[in-house]
């Protein structure tokens, strides 16, 4: 379900000794169901397994649409709505939604500079691919601002780089080229020939489930770091995957065995930043560390590829223009302006 | 690219339909009307036909409104039936089934329509009540007219349906259902005239 | 823009017992190991969790690739992506019809549940279709907005509440191919472009600013393969996953093109 369910006038609740128990709007009266989604997340979280308050005990709430008109619904949110009916067989124009919060999305992203490059030169990157929008938290909308406006930045500043080149394509040697080429065939055919007895899918789950269950909503330093440990453990085990496909026509489960080596890399990087970042700041909220720690992670976190793991750099956070305030949503924001 | 495009095909398709319902179907009206006068007794039925025998440049019309168009959309219809996928068994939905049942009675229709005018407008013989009754008296042949006027009507009054679509006439769902109404009436009664000249037939002249 | 997960499906590994034994699903899915091999029939036997659809029967099987009687096989190679049925890639035959294998609910399901490529197209492997074909009729009849350029062209017209609405219905074909798979016309024999892209072009018809291409449309619905190739047997309509009025839109295209070439007939 779509947040937008929220954002066109979704209510979210939960019974609470027998009444309907509108906890969003009553924690944060000021805003509502209109919180932002890591200030919802945590809150459904806090409802459903620190009060045990979930529907039929279960890790889950209602999102309710109902009292909102069938015509207006199906003009406004038909689409989601329709889906939402597909797969759970209740209408949510008259049953509440059962919802709960789940991953969606990664805030972080390539490193650009102000022209949309990579720090490798001539790699442009535009959109959420990028790390430059979300920071702390994912706004509604700027997942299209990012790439509207990265295109426009980076589409121009590709051309003049292609034109600033001295040399291009064709005036390197062909050997450079098949040199790289041989080294991811040789890539490639190494996976084809893995005959161990891990299953690449398997170990695929199991980082999901690490990952989810220590770096989501709610992170502790020692659970993060047993989960770094179960990374490294799951990286030792994938020199053990049997590839069980051994053909070369779309050969899904090598091609998954090939991208499964990042995933395990990234989920390290993302590990280690959060283990790093010792305050709570959007998404990223530690209970023991609960408050925003200006001082020392006011900063963009950047995670550089090793050998021995990632690298954990901070890069300051431009606010010259905007002078950072207390985030607080159960008063109005003009009681948090100084 | 696009406008290297041939519109022939399209145009093709397009004269198919409008020949299947113009001068092919307006002659299928004519000939049922005629027919009914056989209801009327052999008299009856004999004073129509003469009418129509004294048309003038009876010959030209006939070759020029009616065969032409009815072989063109004979011919053609074949194309388009080759052409045409079945896939009922999977898909059993009330269209796709018209869909098929559209080009299994336009092929008995051709059939029927080959053999009809082979024994009665080339027979050589005068089109009257007597030459009729002596074909439909064969119960065989009885029942292969039965067969072929039933295909006939149902290809004509479906074909409406499609023509209204084609043509862009019944756009939205609901014109098209109702059309589906409308043209499923038109075939019972255009039988039903069909079936009952053909019994008025059987009878003899006295 | 899935955000908030609905609690079914979520369970990955609770087991479902029945009269203390494991349940499972079962599939028969046709298998087919290169664009030129046989295609050939296998049984699996998945166990069941509650929620399950077809695409987490599937990924049961990669991760444990043995068919019915535990022999071991390679995994069943199909695309997934968006797991919400509005990416289209997972669009196969289940039980005798093109659907999405990700709103396809086991419990809804007859079983053995039967699992088959969508053949109208080309297949690559297993259940993976090239589906390109419907991307060239995409660009046949144009179906776009042209309004890049060198400077900027400003706002354009506005477009009614009350077609937008429509429109917005026609916009959400996601090219997923089962009006494709099940209409009778498209077919060895016709080279028809399918009735999805017609009803595209009446969408980009209708844009205030997509209008201004409108004739060029029209000339590519005339051409080659174009609207004259439907038979209206109108089980595009019936398999759409998206309820899109793909019947009304080529009725509606037939009333366009016929004043448009008629019209072009008349001023030559």
């Amino acid at each position: 379900m779509s947040e937008s369910a929220r954002g066109e006038g979704g209510r979210v609740w939960t019974y609470k000794d027998g009444k309907p128990w509108y906890f969003l709007e009553e924690m944060y009266p000021e805003y509502g169901n209109l919180v932002p989604r890591d200030v919802a997340t945590r809150a459904i979280f806090h409802v459903c397994v620190d009060l045990g308050l979930g529907v039929d005990g279960k890790n889950q709430v209602y999102l309710d649409v109902s009292h909102i008109p069938t015509e207006e619904l199906n003009v406004k949110l038909g689409a989601i709505l329709e889906i939402y009916e597909k797969f759970v067989g209740d209408d949510p124009r008259k049953i509440p939604m059962r919802i709960f919060p789940a991953m969606h999305y990664s805030m972080g992203g390539l490193w650009v500079d102000i022209d949309q490059q990579t720090n490798i030169p001539g790699l442009f990157a535009a959109g959420e691919v990028e790390y430059q929008y979300h920071g702390a938290n994912r706004l509604g909308a700027n997942s299209l601002l990012s790439c509207i406006y990265g295109g426009m930045v980076a589409g121009p500043n590709a051309v003049k780089y292609i034109r600033g080149l001295r040399r291009s394509v064709d005036s390197l040697p062909d050997s450079l080229y098949d040199q790289h080429r041989r080294k991811e065939d040789e890539n490639f055919e190494r996976i084809l020939k893995m005959d161990g007895s891990e299953n690449p899918y398997e170990i695929h789950r199991e980082l999901g489930q690490w990952m989810t269950d220590n770096v989501t909503v709610v992170r502790y330093n020692d659970r993060i770091q047993k989960t770094e440990e179960k990374i490294v453990e799951l990286m030792e085990r994938y020199q053990r995957i049997g590839v069980s496909d051994k053909s070369r026509i779309e050969n899904q489960t090598a091609q998954f065995t090939r991208h499964l080596w990042n995933m395990l890399q990234m989920a390290r990087a993302i590990t280690r930043g959060a283990y790093l970042r010792n305050e709570s700041r959007g998404t990223h909220f530690k209970p023991d560390f609960p408050e925003r720690d200006d001082e020392h992670f006011l900063k963009t976190t950047k995670a550089t590829w090793t050998p021995d793991g990632p690298k954990i750099e901070y890069e300051d956070v431009d606010v010259s223009l905007i002078p950072p305030r207390t985030r607080n949503y159960a008063v109005a924001k003009e009681a948090t302006e100084q | 690219m696009v406008q290297a495009d041939s519109h022939s095909q399209f145009l093709l398709r397009r004269l198919h339909t409008l020949a299947g319902v113009v001068p092919v179907g307006l002659f299928l009206l004519e000939h049922l009307f005629t027919n009914s006068m056989a209801t009327n007794g052999a008299a009856a039925f004999n004073s129509a036909a003469a009418t129509i025998e004294s048309i003038p440049f009876l010959h030209f019309i006939e070759f020029f409104f009616i065969f032409v168009p009815l072989i063109y959309h004979g011919v053609y219809g074949l194309y388009v039936a080759f052409t045409s996928g079945y896939n009922s068994g999977q898909f059993p939905w009330w269209r796709n089934v018209m869909f098929i049942l559209q080009r299994l009675t336009g092929i008995i229709t051709f059939v029927f329509i080959i053999f009809h005018l082979w024994t009665t407008r080339f027979s050589g013989k005068a089109p009257t009540f007597e030459m009729v009754h002596q074909l439909v008296s064969n119960p065989a042949y009885f029942w292969f007219m039965l067969i072929g006027t039933v295909a006939a009507t149902f290809h004509f009054s479906n074909g409406i349906w499609s023509f209204c679509v084609h043509w862009g006439i019944t756009v939205g769902q609901r014109a098209q259902r109702v059309m589906s109404y409308v043209t499923m009436i038109l075939f019972i009664v255009l039988a039903g005239v069909g079936v009952d000249a053909l019994i008025a037939f059987t009878h003899t002249a006295s | 823009m899935t955000e908030v997960a609905t609690q079914q499906g979520r369970s990955t590994t609770e087991q479902v017992l029945e009269n203390g034994q494991q349940k499972f699903v079962h599939l028969r899915i046709q298998r087919q190991d290169g664009p030129d091999a046989q295609a050939y029939m296998q049984e699996f036997a998945v166990p069941y969790t509650p929620g399950m659809n077809v695409i987490s029967c599937l990924m049961e099987i990669r991760t444990n690739p043995v068919d019915k009687n535990g022999r071991p096989v390679t995994p069943v190679v199909w695309e997934m992506n968006c797991l919400e049925e509005v990416c289209g890639i997972c669009t196969m035959v289940i039980n005798g019809k093109p659907r999405q294998a990700c709103t396809s609910l086991v419990d809804k399901l007859e079983q053995p549940i039967d699992i088959k490529p969508m053949r109208t197209f080309p297949v690559i492997r297993d259940l993976m279709v090239d589906r390109g074909r419907m991307f060239d009729a995409l660009k046949r009849v144009k179906a776009w907005i042209p309004i890049d350029g060198t400077y900027n062209l400003g706002p354009g017209p506005r477009m009614p509440e009350k077609d937008r609405q429509w429109a917005y219905e026609l916009s959400r074909c996601f090219t997923c191919g089962a009006c494709v798979e099940a209409c009778p016309n498209v077919n060895d024999r016709t080279s028809f472009i399918g009735p999805f892209a017609l009803s595209q072009a009446r969408l980009f018809n209708e844009h205030p600013t997509g209008m201004m291409n409108r004739a060029d449309r029209l000339d590519a619905l005339m051409g080659e393969g174009g609207i004259h190739e439907c038979g209206n047997a109108q089980n595009c309509v019936e398999v759409c996953p998206k309820g899109i009025p793909l019947t009304t839109s080529i009725a509606a295209m037939n009333r366009q093109v016929t004043y448009h070439a008629m019209g072009a007939w008349l001023k030559k």
